[in-house]
């Protein structure tokens, strides 16, 4: 029978496709490598002008005319606007310009229906259409988008199906998009206006699967290479706490055509925004976060290390030596081999900046040509900036320009002057609109600003008192009108730096409010020398001008402006930084965040612990080579005939452990990691304690002061991956190290020998020998490093899976209070202040769920996030995970709750007034049943097993009692597949 | 892009420095043919509804199968019962999208034929609508605006797959390929490999919520995952080892067609090669049986032929033969002797004399109709 078959391998010009298949078989036969591109010609490639790797050269003959494609036609002199000379219109016009819109129009496109824009790039092609490449991952075309009228603009989409499009670029009107995996090029093959072809240019950078690692671009340098930005991924102990778990992630990468990707500068947080100027200088906007303390412009050196330590992973040095960067203690690159920014923006401008560009039309813009536009989200405005080099270092200033235009994420400039604002705020926040694509357009009036600032070196001729002082020249757009005058009481500066730590962000230190020591106004009344006392090198200062008017009354539209002295123009250069090393916050000094206290409270709870005893104990003064015990809670001692060793129950990967042991003396325990097969021996010899068992790695120093004293230990502790083994990063006794970086050949390969290098490490309890001979031990403290926040049973942590947020900040009307208590919405979260009450969440009704978040709850307070709650006549009822540190009544924090059924913990893992990591998740069983497991700081603390299955039900957060504080935060959930 | 007028071409043979003055090896009939569906699905209903009367096309196209109550019990006579529409529930998904696609293309291996050249979209829009309603309230679901589905062209999505199964791991740099026709082949795009082929919806964009960044949810059923063999006889080897594949290009063309192409390169990261695996469906009784034309280039880069007797023969054109057999579960390999550098992989159970044709009619030559055994059902599974 002959059937009609498919279009399949037709649809191919086809025969074409086929051809050159077997084609290429024959080609086989000669030497590599192959002309296998011929293949694409055959498909109609030709009808784009290829930039292809040179791998798969074009053979010249078949190179299509069209790569010939012009450069976009330079701008009609005729019709584009002329350079604005602003004080002709202006005289043309005597209305003041009383706000922002007299001076700029501010126009939203109108979209297609169902179309989201939330814009990550845009550029043009030649023929003034504008490419818009969103999150979604779509790329939509917009004719016409400088149309007059701007329904005009015709929005289409172009392509679909990309994983986020956070930067966009046009080549030879050929469509590049950064997506989160690579760098792509989107072709038309058929001509059709939308793409086909979804080439990858570059994709050698790592991606863990962890949500925070995007891709930002896309620039490109007059030689072609692009540059793109990496994020750092989160983790513990704080869910916000960068990580850099694959190569490049906190980089700037330079991208060539070819594919070569060039690691080129390190130290970036969540490089949203990222340009060059015309002169091929680089610019980055990072976003504040740890290690960053507010919203950075960098110009980007190559080589360079600008702020985030744990990019520093990848570098050379630090993988030849297996280094990896510290959570909390700032690498030694931050004292010295540090670059700051050009410019800190104010964090009451911005707390998530886009990204920027340099104006290049002349003042088509109302900005001055060489002066940056700046977007941002959180205020939802744009910027103006600009810099200048003192001392060899770049800095310069930044003040608002538009306001409330929504969350702009992106701006970018035609030739008219036309700034297109491309919107987003999904899961970041930021002034609504939430997406959308704006277009901002002079009008053509100038408003009063201040136009420019630059920094004063002392004055070559001092007048008097001013010989030291350094100061800024200010020029405004027109001339204040008369009467005013630059007086102490006009005139306010204040001075200020930051804290360079592993929080998030940092207030404003060091504030200080500098003396005008003198004041000039130009004959023309638009320059402004001002001169103050005690002006410091890295330093940030920001200026507000009081009254000051034009003389039609226009009003100075922004009064303030910012800043970021990193040099002044004269004396010695500093080598500090605007941001300053400093110790971790007082109320962390012990790194509480992300600790479990594993004998706080029932000391035993947390262990395996056949033959301990919780007592106090000294050494017995008649026989010194045993304990003399009594009654008491400050040692744990394997006092018993036939004591094992003392584990924990939960698992732990990398940690930070500490605790302190006391031996009588010939006493000995040793501390086993991993898989057991490796031990640090802890015994009454100075020689020998703080040795290893199997390594040959005798303590460096004899640090153990002998027996019958308390010696406390600290272990850091990598555990082994599938391409390299556990280590010991570093071991101290007493403070003084015994250990550094010792790879531990022996732990581990049990579990695995696949060499599988995206599993995830080993996890294991921490063992103390209690075998070995008689030992007490005390506070012992754990906190599991580099571990996604709160896993149950995941130890991939986040990365897969579909959380879904429940931004309570966002839908706070959705959510339904119900009690006697308060709650309230902030950026740290919700807070829950008691008597009794339940806040419900806008969830539907869940089952099979992991829900996690962070919860800190105050001391004698006490709470619950209640799992399947369900408002009842008996009261709400569901599983209760009981956020406690200290209340009496029953359970610590990760008692579980349900009805009658209770599992305590008694353990106080977590202090009060201390964000802990929750993570539980509940499931039924096949035949009925519910269990329910819970962990903290990513270690599986408790479980409880109900025989009845516990109705599915919402999520309700709960306070219990007067006098309670519960905060919770980040709280998100994923639904359970049968059996997972 | 212009289709050649000439459906045919003569493909080249092998071992000659000149690759275009030989003779004919295989034809290939490569009829430019509009996928079933293009032209209906090319629009959107009117934003005021549909205009067509669902009930009358329903009685006109639907009712002598699924009974003019919808119960299932029609007046024809099928190798297969008819769905009830009265308890709700469809093949391909309870979406109002599902149920379109079931109208438009029709539903693989069973009697219910495709309409998308008799209806046009609003008239499948309606007389889904008219099905969904004769079902219990509350069977629709209503999609996610997240949820994407290909209607008039291939969809290539890129994003994290999810693990296919317990105990696997995500894969951060996944793409999938979504036809019309309902069926979907996710692939590891880093290592250029074919995870799963699935049939029915889509995919759902979960990053398109909160943050971003979360896998995509695959909506499909996986009908096809590939084992051991299937792995090893799509793999391209130089000297025994196998080479790398990295996946450089994503193409759709049309409803029905789709291509990867990659650089082959040895474990030292060392391009030696490349190739190219077609996408597309033979047709057998209108069911679209997925076909994997793969072919490679490069100095020594070539399948490892498969061992045993070919279970059937395929007329390839020009006189070929070309070879099947059996490449693992669910896989058939087709060679043609002395050309390894292709190969085109069947995704099917069972080989059929049907199959055969169907495919030499994709591979431009009817079949000889007749297998090694005789048998209709050639080689069991």
């Amino acid at each position: 029978m002959k059937l009609t078959h498919d279009a399949a391998f037709a649809n191919w010009t086809a025969p074409s496709a086929l051809v050159l298949a077997l084609t290429a078989a024959a080609v086989a036969q000669t030497p590599a490598p192959p002309p296998a591109p011929v293949g694409l010609q055959g498909l109609g490639y030709t009808t784009r002008p290829a930039t292809l790797r040179p791998a798969r050269p074009i053979p010249e003959e078949e190179a299509p005319a069209e790569a010939e494609t012009a450069a976009p036609a330079a701008p009609d002199e005729s019709t584009a606007a002329p350079a604005t000379t602003r004080a002709a219109e202006v005289a043309d016009d005597p209305t003041p310009i009383a706000t922002d819109r007299d001076a700029y129009d501010v126009e939203f496109f109108p979209l297609p229906d169902g179309c989201v824009l939330e814009v990550g790039g845009m550029a043009m092609t030649s023929d003034g259409a504008l490419y818009v490449s969103t999150r979604r991952g779509q790329v939509w075309r917009v004719d016409d988008p400088l149309a007059d009228d701007i329904a005009d603009a015709k929005v289409t989409l172009f392509h679909e199906g990309l994983w986020e499009g956070l930067g966009l670029d046009v080549v030879d009107d050929q469509i590049f998009v950064v997506q989160r995996g690579e760098l792509s090029r989107l072709d038309d093959v058929d001509g059709d206006g939308r793409c086909d072809a979804v080439v990858t240019i570059a994709d050698d950078w790592g991606l863990s699967g962890h949500y925070h690692e995007f891709a930002f671009g896309l620039p490109r340098t007059a030689d072609g290479d692009w540059f793109v930005g990496l994020n750092v991924s989160f983790g513990d102990p704080e869910w916000w706490h960068g990580r850099s778990t694959v190569p490049y992630r906190g980089w700037i990468l330079k991208v060539s055509p070819d594919g070569t990707v060039l690691p080129w500068a390190s130290g970036l947080r969540s490089p949203n925004g990222i340009a060059l100027d015309r002169g091929g200088d680089l610019y980055v906007t990072d976003n504040q976060g740890d290690w960053v303390a507010s919203s950075p412009i960098y110009r980007i050196e190559k080589d360079r290390f600008y702020s985030h330590p744990k990019s520093l992973d990848w570098t050379p040095e630090y993988r030849a030596a297996g280094r990896l960067a510290d959570d909390e203690i700032p690498p030694p690159e931050a004292a010295t081999g540090r670059t700051g920014p050009a410019i800190w923006i104010p964090y009451q401008w911005s707390r998530s900046t886009g990204n920027l560009l340099e104006d290049t039309t002349n003042g088509r813009f109302g900005v001055h040509d060489g002066q940056f536009v700046v977007a941002e989200l959180t205020n939802g405005m744009i910027l103006r900036a600009g810099f200048e080099d003192v001392q060899g270092q770049r800095q310069g200033w930044i003040t608002p320009l538009v306001e409330e235009i929504g969350s702009v994420n992106r701006v970018f400039q035609a030739e008219d002057g036309t700034v297109l604002c491309g919107l987003t705020n999904r899961g970041w926040g930021g002034l609504a609109p939430a997406d959308g694509l704006a277009r901002v357009r002079f009008k053509g009036r100038a408003a009063m600003e201040i136009e420019s600032m630059r920094i004063l070196d002392v004055p070559e001729e001092p007048t008097g008192d001013d010989a030291d002082e350094f100061g800024f020249e200010l020029t405004l757009a027109r001339p204040v009108a008369d009467g005013w005058a630059p007086t102490a009481d006009a005139v306010k500066l204040v001075q200020y730096d930051y804290d360079y730590w592993w929080e998030y962000g940092s207030p404003e230190r060091h504030m200080e409010e500098l003396e005008l020591a003198s004041a000039a106004l130009s004959e023309d009344r638009t320059k402004l020398r001002l001169r103050f006392a005690g002006m410091l090198p890295a330093m940030c200062v920001r200026l507000t001008l009081d009254g000051v008017t034009a003389a039609d009354g226009s009003p100075l539209l922004h009064d303030t402006i910012s800043y970021t002295v990193n040099q002044l123009p004269s004396g010695p250069p500093t080598n500090a930084y605007v941001a300053k090393t400093v110790p971790p916050p007082p109320s962390k000094q012990e790194g509480a965040a992300g600790v479990l206290h594993l004998s706080w409270g029932d000391a035993l709870e947390q262990f395996d612990s056949e033959g301990w005893e919780l007592c106090a104990a000294e050494v017995d003064a008649q026989n010194p080579a045993r304990f003399a015990i009594t009654p008491g809670s400050s040692a744990l001692v394997n006092a018993a005939e036939g004591a094992g060793d003392f584990t924990t129950r939960g698992a732990f990967a990398d940690f930070h452990l500490r605790f302190d042991f006391m031996l009588p003396e010939g006493g000995a325990t040793s501390l086993g990691l991993g898989n057991g097969a490796e031990r640090v021996r802890l015994v009454d010899d100075a020689a020998a304690c703080g040795g290893l068992t199997k390594a040959s790695a005798p303590p460096r120093t004899e640090v153990y002061a002998g027996a019958g004293q308390w010696t406390n230990v600290q272990l850091w502790y990598r555990a082994e991956r599938a391409d390299e083994p556990a280590r010991i990063q570093r071991l101290d006794l007493n403070g003084v190290t015994v250990q550094e970086d010792v790879a531990l050949a022996q732990v581990g390969r049990w579990m695995r020998g696949d060499g599988d290098a995206a599993a995830p490490p080993m996890s294991a309890p921490i063992a103390f020998g209690g075998t070995d001979g008689p030992v007490a031990l005390r506070d012992i403290r754990v906190k599991p490093l580099g571990r996604p926040s709160g896993a149950v049973d995941d130890p991939n942590g986040d990365a897969g899976t579909d959380w879904t947020f429940l931004d309570a900040a966002g839908t706070w009307d959705d959510w339904e209070a119900m009690g006697d208590a308060d709650f309230s919405v902030s950026n740290e979260g919700v807070a829950a202040k008691g008597a009794l009450g339940w806040l419900w969440a806008p969830v539907d009704e869940l089952g099979d769920v992991e829900v996690r978040f962070r919860a800190k709850v105050n001391a004698n307070g006490a709470g619950a996030l209640v799992l399947r709650a369900r408002d009842t006549d008996a009261g709400v009822e569901g599983c209760a995970v009981r956020i406690d540190a200290s209340y009496p009544a029953g359970g610590s924090t990760g008692t579980l709750s349900a009805g009658d059924a209770k599992a305590e913990v008694n353990a106080t893992l977590v202090p009060s007034d201390t964000w802990v990591d929750v993570a539980v998740a509940i499931r039924d069983r096949e035949g009925g049943g519910t269990d329910v497991d819970v962990s903290l700081n990513g270690v599986a603390v408790n479980r409880l097993s109900l025989e009845e299955t516990l109705e599915p039900g919402g999520i309700a957060l709960r306070t219990d009692h007067d006098g309670s504080v519960v905060r919770f935060a980040n709280i998100r959930y994923v639904e359970l597949a049968a059996g997972e | 892009m212009t289709l050649r007028k000439d459906p045919r071409i003569a493909l080249v043979p092998l071992g000659r420095p000149s690759a275009w003055a030989v003779p004919v090896l295989l034809t290939l009939g490569l009829g430019a043919l509009a996928a079933p569906g293009t032209d209906a699905a090319s629009g959107e209903p009117a934003a005021d509804g549909p205009t067509a009367d669902g009930a009358a096309l329903y009685a006109e196209h639907c009712a002598r199968c699924h009974g003019a109550n919808g119960n299932g019990e029609g007046t024809a006579e099928l190798d297969r019962p008819a769905r009830s529409f009265l308890d709700g529930g469809y093949s391909y998904g309870n979406t109002l999208r599902a149920v379109e696609r079931s109208v438009r293309h029709g539903i693989p291996g069973t009697p219910m034929p495709a309409f998308g050249e008799t209806l046009d979209a609003d008239g499948i829009r309606a007389v889904s609508n008219f099905v969904v309603a004769l079902g219990p309230p509350g069977t629709i679901v209503e999609e996610g605006a997240s949820v994407l589905g290909p209607e008039a062209r291939v969809e290539i999505v890129h994003g994290m797959l999810p693990p296919l199964s317990e105990g696997e791991r995500v894969a951060p740099r996944g793409v999938a390929l979504g036809f019309p026709n309902g069926t979907t082949f996710a692939y590891d795009k880093a290592e250029g490999e074919l995870l799963a082929v699935l049939t029915g919806d889509f995919v759902d964009r979960r990053d398109w919520r909160d943050r971003g960044g979360a896998a995509l949810k695959l909506l499909g059923n996986v009908s096809y995952r590939p084992d051991d063999a299937a792995r090893a006889a799509g793999a391209a080897r130089r000297d025994g080892v196998a080479l790398e594949r990295r996946v450089h290009t994503v193409a759709a063309s049309g409803a029905d067609g789709a291509r990867l192409d990659f650089d082959l390169r040895t474990a030292d990261g060392e391009r030696v090669g490349g190739g190219s695996e077609y996408l597309g469906f033979a047709r057998v009784a209108d069911v679209p049986v997925p076909v994997r034309f793969l072919s490679v280039t490069g100095s020594g880069a070539s399948f490892a032929p498969l061992g045993g007797s070919a279970l059937a023969l395929v007329e390839a054109g020009g006189g070929r033969e070309a070879e099947v057999r059996r490449a693992g579960a669910g896989l058939f390999a087709v060679d043609v002797p002395d050309v390894p550098s292709v190969r085109v992989l069947v995704h099917a159970e069972k080989w059929s004399t049907a199959l055969g044709d169907a495919l030499a009619g994709a591979l431009g030559a009817e079949s000889d109709g007749s297998n090694d055994d005789g048998s209709d059902d050639g080689e069991d599974a």
